[in-house]
């Protein structure tokens, strides 16, 4: 069952050059215990689905249409009180660039006890041992808990935030860009920790990233955005070995690989503005196989297979082929 | 210009942070201990390269490129960029050349002043440097830069605050901000983290298009070995504030020597959720860099340490041309086979 149904979601920034279309139309549903990946490209409104889910859109944004049902309860509805209680308790996240969130004249270590006490009734000793074996979980050396913020390196702080994010154990877990920050070796350790809490506690998770290798390493599923919407969504396997939509395929291409110094596709253009979005399909600009029916007509978010949903009129072209020759 | 005439040394650098401690602590003991960020470490960086630098999280590699942009003073060794000794000039002098060095930094929600306008960000250092003579001039050269990080179109973006940006866009008002100013040598902290693929490439490309353009030089550092191949010329791995190999960046990565360069580029994970390759990675913790362990540093996450690793410091011996590595007990892609 999902924890977490998305339905027809739009959030808008009004600025004075107009609405910005960040989410635009959005549906999804998030299963108990699966990780969903979200990606796409850089300014296509992943953080303001994030910020949207958690009803905590920055002025001037706004929740235009749509509904955000956790366990059934809709939370586009709730008091700013109410939802206080829900984030954390229910549904926490790890923002994008949070690290900067650690207050600088706090020590790392009172800073995370502070944010257990807040939310566990417990005495300050234990707290601190709580804290401690927090830090150990997400590998940074408890002896550093004295040590000021700008003591640390970046990515000691981004598992500082991670840190404090779990110690409520939440049921939905979002994490805009958690491992962006932070080297192979300890991305894997912390997508492994993600992975045993999910196990232990039914964790549903929403990974909001662009790093693909990090999609497929911890994702179940995957929705991928261009421009405020969502154009395909499936299993990870098919993402990636029947991608049907070509943002996907061009995005795919376009990862360097490690040794292969071969040629790497690189999309035309530039990301479309949110404000005025192209006509029709939104990608079409860029898109090497559009027609006259692209540029006059959107199309539809569908099953295509099992399963399988993509939004574009020519997915069928797609199957095992590569349009970005 | 001859291919290979230096433009900055550094040499035998070092950069220790004091660690502050509890009161209880102190009175145990007065010794000062210290975080040993950058421990002796010496290398060249070459006219209209791109020399980068990647080792794991905390390993020093934004105090060593803070440090030779003279943000920060060295607690040892020296820096010269096109032989002047940056750790000797006077303030006045350093203010000279600030606009021919600059920097992106590693943390764009950090780096960029909330009160500014994406167009007084661009802007600020043309105007503190007199770069621009009209306005006009001003937000012509500040569009050029938007469009060339493709926050397109300009007119969208200029004047947004940076909260009113998404990540990555903020990552490329950074990227216009340090290039703007044409310098001669650009330290680029992990400069396209933030970005999808596609931009990435598209933006590693404009960066390599400005070395002949703009007559640039790069410090690049990142953990990102993919990127860093496609970007870069030479390459020094670090761990624990030490450089442990270095060479052309396809030989080290293609044939490295140093038992932690090969477990570094094995862990480097691959886009394909049907592959079940073995990811190594190294064994343990990054020890402290307090108390960094002795002879080298990665003895005790070594699966091939011995008694002369512990005890003695491996120095640099040359693998192939240009390309040395400091490790007693070379790595040869055998030791896995049978593993
Ligand atoms: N406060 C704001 N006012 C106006 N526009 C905004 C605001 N915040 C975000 N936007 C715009 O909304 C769009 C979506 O931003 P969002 O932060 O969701 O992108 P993202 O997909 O998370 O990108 P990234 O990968 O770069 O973080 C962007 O084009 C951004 O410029
Ligand atoms: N101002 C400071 N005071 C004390 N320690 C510091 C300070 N700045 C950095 N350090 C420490 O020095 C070490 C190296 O930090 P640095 O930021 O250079 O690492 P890095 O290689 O850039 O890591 P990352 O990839 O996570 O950014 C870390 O242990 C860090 O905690
Ligand atoms: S709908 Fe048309 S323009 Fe859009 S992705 Fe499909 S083929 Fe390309
Ligand atoms: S010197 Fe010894 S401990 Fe260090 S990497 Fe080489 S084999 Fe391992
Ligand atoms: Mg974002
Ligand atoms: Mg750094």
């Amino acid at each position: 069952m999902a924890v977490l149904e998305v339905n027809n979601l739009k959030a808008y920034f009004f600025i004075e050059a107009g609405a910005v279309k960040a989410v635009d139309d959005v549906t999804f549903a998030l299963e108990r215990g699966e990780t969903l990946g979200l990606a796409g490209e850089s300014g296509c409104g992943k953080s303001t689905t994030a910020f949207a889910l958690l009803n905590l859109l920055p002025y001037p944004g706004r929740i235009v249409d749509g509904e955000v049902l956790l366990d059934g309860e809709d939370l586009t509805k709730k008091e700013p009180d109410e939802m206080r209680k829900i984030r954390w308790d229910e549904i926490s996240m790890v923002f994008q660039g949070a690290m900067n969130a650690l207050n600088p004249v706090l020590r790392i270590g009172d800073q995370i006890v502070e944010a257990i006490i807040l939310h566990e009734n417990i005495t300050t000793d234990e707290a601190y041992r709580k804290m401690e074996d927090i830090l150990e979980v997400v590998g940074v050396d408890p002896t550093r808990a004295t040590n000021y913020p700008h003591e640390f390196s970046g990515g000691m702080k981004q598992r500082v935030m991670i840190a404090m994010a779990l110690v409520t154990e939440p049921k939905v877990l979002i994490a805009d860009e958690p491992t962006t920050a932070l080297d192979v070796t300890v991305e894997a350790q912390v997508l492994k920790l993600l992975q045993s809490l999910q196990a232990k506690f039914q964790l549903s998770v929403i990974l909001i990233t662009h790093d693909l290798a990090t999609i497929a390493e911890a994702c179940d599923r995957v929705a991928i955005m261009y421009a405020g919407q969502i154009v395909e969504l499936a299993d990870v396997v098919s993402i990636f070995k029947e991608r049907l939509h070509p943002y996907t395929e061009g995005l795919i291409r376009s990862v360097p690989s490690l040794l292969g110094t071969e040629k790497l596709v690189h999309i035309p253009g530039a990301p479309p503005g949110l404000v005025t979005p192209p006509s029709g399909c939104r990608f079409h600009p860029r898109c090497p196989i559009a027609t006259d029916i692209c540029v006059n007509q959107e199309p539809k978010f569908q099953e295509i297979k099992e399963k399988h949903f993509v939004a574009c009129h020519h997915a069928d072209q797609l199957w095992g082929k590569n349009v970005w020759k | 210009m001859t291919a290979t005439e230096t433009l900055i040394e550094v040499r035998n650098l070092k950069k220790y942070f004091p660690v502050r401690r509890g009161f209880v602590a102190q009175l145990v003991s007065r010794e000062q201990i210290w975080v040993k960020a950058v421990d002796d470490i010496s290398f060249d960086i070459r006219k209209n390269e791109v020399f980068v630098l990647a080792g794991e999280s905390g390993c020093g590699k934004t105090t060593t490129g803070r440090v030779i942009l003279n943000l920060t003073p060295p607690s040892d060794g020296s820096i010269t960029y096109g032989g002047i000794d940056l750790t000797a000039i006077t303030k006045q002098e350093m203010k000279a050349l600030r606009p021919k060095l600059q920097i992106i930094f590693q943390d764009p929600y950090e780096s960029l002043n909330p009160r500014l306008s994406i167009h007084d960000s661009i802007g600020e250092a043309l105007q503190v440097n007199q770069l621009a003579d009209t306005r006009e001039e001003l937000l012509q050269r500040i569009k050029m830069a938007m469009e060339d990080v493709r926050l397109f179109p300009p007119d969208d973006f200029i004047y947004r605050y940076p909260h009113m940006l998404s990540g990555g866009q903020r990552q490329r008002v950074v990227i216009a901000r340090a290039i703007v100013t044409q310098p001669e040598f650009i330290v680029a902290d992990e400069p396209v983290s933030m970005l999808d693929a596609s931009i990435r490439a598209e933006i590693l490309q404009l960066l390599k298009d400005l070395i002949k353009k703009y007559d640039l030089t790069y410090l690049y550092i990142t953990h990102d070995l993919a990127s860093a191949r496609y970007i870069g010329d030479r390459i020094a791995i670090m761990y624990l504030g030490k450089i442990v190999e270095y060479g052309p960046v396809g030989r080290v990565i293609d044939n490295p020597k140093h038992q932690y360069t090969a477990i570094l580029i094995s862990a480097v994970p691959i886009p394909d959720p049907t592959l079940t390759h073995t990811r190594r990675a190294p064994v343990g913790e990054v020890p402290s860099p307090i108390n960094p362990p002795s002879g080298c540093r990665f003895h005790t996450r070594c699966a091939y340490a011995d008694e002369q690793c512990r005890l003695e410091e491996p120095p640099f011996k040359e693998v192939e041309k240009d390309h040395f590595a400091a490790c007693w007990h070379w790595f040869d892609p055998k030791q896995w086979e049978d593993e």
